[in-house]
């Protein structure tokens, strides 16, 4: 909720706020969800990510009503929400794979929302105009849906589903069909639209770079259950354990010895910024923020030799292997900068490197 | 100098000379007793006969003339009609309440509204003069239209299914989504999207009351005797020439309701 706080609008009172309490769905005797409770403020854009299968899609299909959960309550600005059936809850909803209406055209697909509620015809036509617009497609209306580029049904979809002025809008991966850069293009139009609407929007993607690139909160979900809950930079930056660490972003996972009143690696002790969870086993070292070795860093940093194995070039950066003995590997990555390319040796030759206290990670598990 | 290949197969047309030789063969074979009773049916003789040795319309204005094969005619297009508003709705009903079933038990509700399908109809017909007896329903136009509805069906199932496959389910979710209760997103959303299918079922269950002769030959008698029944009497007689003019005008209704299925299922896309 750090974005939206700025910009405001008409709309804004209309947010809601979302409760989910011990919400449990099992198939048989599988947990699809599992006790998932979350906190969802009003206005907020907030992200489900998790690999497929992890329940991510099920919490949607809760909160959409189109799944009744096993046990559990999902509450709307207070009123509870669990047993109303998916028309009743006036929630807007982008699906996968667009799921426009084919007989339609682009206006009467955005006018059916309106339809159903009855509004009168001039006020519908003014309506599904202001929508169109706010996607940037008003050139469109009368356009079949067949017609449309993957780009274009992905902004009609959405026109849709905000055009009744739902309480909360439901995504569900809304931009996995579109390619790179449409999608990337897309990712920032969708966040500008939440910020101008301001409507509590509900987001689920397996892609972890569009989920640090638009929420204001991520939840990472493994397994039917909540992993973690923050900010993108805190889970970047924090993961909470291994599988957060390993889900988002790159990341090497090294293991780490238990001493009294710390952790070593390779029998070096370990700097660490900040509080190590009691079950620390692992470090998580992520390519970028490690740095070729300067004088003076031995105070607040934590440092590796290794021979630099090999070096893949992929344009903007480069991604270099180094092994540092007992057949472990670091990754790093670079840009490929003339100083960097410089400083970087040929294959066999060695390196040193360190790795900031504040960027040394450690989660739980390991072998070590 | 060869032909060029007929496609990216690389293989040349004359290469392919059998084939197309082979095609036409089957076509003709399959076509060719329809279109013979087409000249026999302009016959100006008082027997059937191939090739006819003079033209006429005599035929033709025999049976206009005839009350008994006119009556027989409205019998048979009333009959037909009254099956199709039957069987669609129905069919369309049993198809989607069947598709979206998570019922352990809706396979077999299914198989048991297909079996008409498979069951040899002289059996069902069988079954339903003993049983349309008992029930004062023999030589109705109440009891054959049922008698036939039980045919039509499976065919109107078979098209609506095969429809819903090909339908995304998520298009009535997100009627549902957008404030649609779920009778209203089958109304505005699901119906309209599968409405190729449904007029084909449609035009099937009109065809197959239509020419339907088993059963009519048992339950279709005397005041409502459909057209095909009626023509299975005059074979039977004496072999009347005015049955090859009916069946002309017939395989010209066939061609016609065929070309509206067509034309339909185009639009739907």
């Amino acid at each position: 909720m750090t974005r939206d706080a700025e910009t405001h609008t008409e709309r804004t009172a209309q947010a809601a706020p979302i409760a989910i309490e011990n919400i449990t769905k099992t198939y048989d005797d599988f947990h699809a969800l599992d006790d998932v409770s979350l906190e969802i403020g009003a206005g907020e854009f907030l992200t489900l990510l998790g690999p497929s299968g992890s329940g991510k899609t099920t919490l949607l299909m809760v909160l959409a009503g189109f799944t009744r959960p096993t046990r559990g309550r999902i509450l709307v600005a207070g009123e509870e929400m669990t047993g109303v059936p998916p028309h009743k809850r006036d929630f807007g909803m982008v699906f996968q794979n667009y799921a426009l209406f084919p007989h339609m055209s682009v206006f009467d697909n955005i006018a059916y929302p309106l339809k159903l509620r009855r509004h009168p015809k001039a006020e519908i036509k003014r309506e599904v105009g202001r929508a169109l617009e706010l996607v940037h497609l008003s050139h469109l209306a009368s356009r079949r849906i067949s017609a449309l580029s993957g780009g274009q049904k992905q902004r009609i979809a959405l026109a849709r589903a905000i055009v009744f002025e739902p309480r909360v809008l439901l995504m569900d991966e809304p931009l996995s069909a579109l390619d790179k850069n449409l999608r990337e293009q897309m990712q920032i139009e969708i966040r500008a639209l939440h910020d101008t609407l301001g409507i509590t929007t509900i987001y689920v993607t397996h892609d972890q770079r569009e989920a640090l690139t638009m929420s204001d909160r991520i939840v990472v979900i493994d397994g039917g259950r909540v992993s973690q809950v923050d900010t993108p930079r805190a889970l970047y930056d924090r993961p909470a354990n291994a599988f957060v660490a390993g889900f988002i972003g790159e990341s090497t996972l090294l293991p780490v010895a238990r001493t009294n009143g710390g952790y070593t690696f390779q029998g070096r002790p370990l700097k660490t910024g900040r509080a190590v969870r009691p079950d620390a086993g692992q470090l998580v070292v992520r390519p970028e923020k490690l740095v070729f070795r300067d004088p003076g860093q031995e105070e607040d940093h934590n440092l590796f030799e290794g021979t630099l194995q090999s070096i893949v070039y992929q344009g903007d950066t480069l991604l270099a292997r180094i092994e540092i003995g007992q057949g472990r590997t670091l990754l790093m990555r670079k840009t490929t900068h003339r100083d960097v390319l410089a400083r970087l040796p040929e294959p066999g030759g060695e390196v040193a490197l360190a790795l900031h206290a504040d960027d040394t990670i450690l989660v739980e598990g390991g072998t070590a | 100098m060869a032909l060029p290949p007929a496609s990216e197969t690389q293989i040349s047309h004359l290469g392919r000379l059998w084939l197309y030789l082979l095609a036409a063969l089957v076509l003709i074979f399959l076509v060719a007793p329809v279109f013979v009773v087409v000249p026999m049916s302009f016959s100006d003789e008082r027997y059937l006969s191939f090739p006819p040795e003079s033209y006429g319309l005599r035929w033709y204005r025999n049976y206009f003339a005839s009350l008994e094969w006119t009556q027989a005619t409205v019998t048979s297009f009333k009959v037909a009609l009254l099956v199709t508003l039957l069987a669609t709705p129905l069919g369309v009903a049993a198809a989607y309440g069947l598709y979206r079933s998570t019922l352990k038990f809706s396979n077999t509700v299914s198989l048991l509204l297909i079996s008409p399908l498979i069951v040899p109809v002289i059996i069902i017909a069988i079954g339903v003069f003993y049983l349309y007896a008992r029930l004062n329903l023999v030589n109705t136009v109440p009891g054959i239209v049922l008698a036939h509805t039980i045919l039509a069906l499976p065919f109107v199932m078979v098209t609506t299914t095969s429809g819903l496959q090909q339908f995304d389910d998520q298009l009535e979710r997100a009627a549902q989504s957008l404030g649609a209760s779920r009778w209203m997103a089958v109304l505005t959303v699901t119906l309209p999207q599968l409405r190729g299918s449904i007029v084909s079922g449609a035009l099937f269950a009109f065809i197959t009351s239509f020419d339907e002769v088993v059963i009519s030959v048992f339950i279709a008698g005397g005041e409502n005797m459909t057209l095909p029944r009626r023509m299975f009497s005059g074979l039977r007689d004496q072999v009347d020439p005015t049955i090859a003019a009916i069946s002309s005008m017939l395989i010209g209704l066939s061609i016609l309701l065929l070309g509206l299925a067509v034309a339909f299922g185009r639009n739907s896309d």
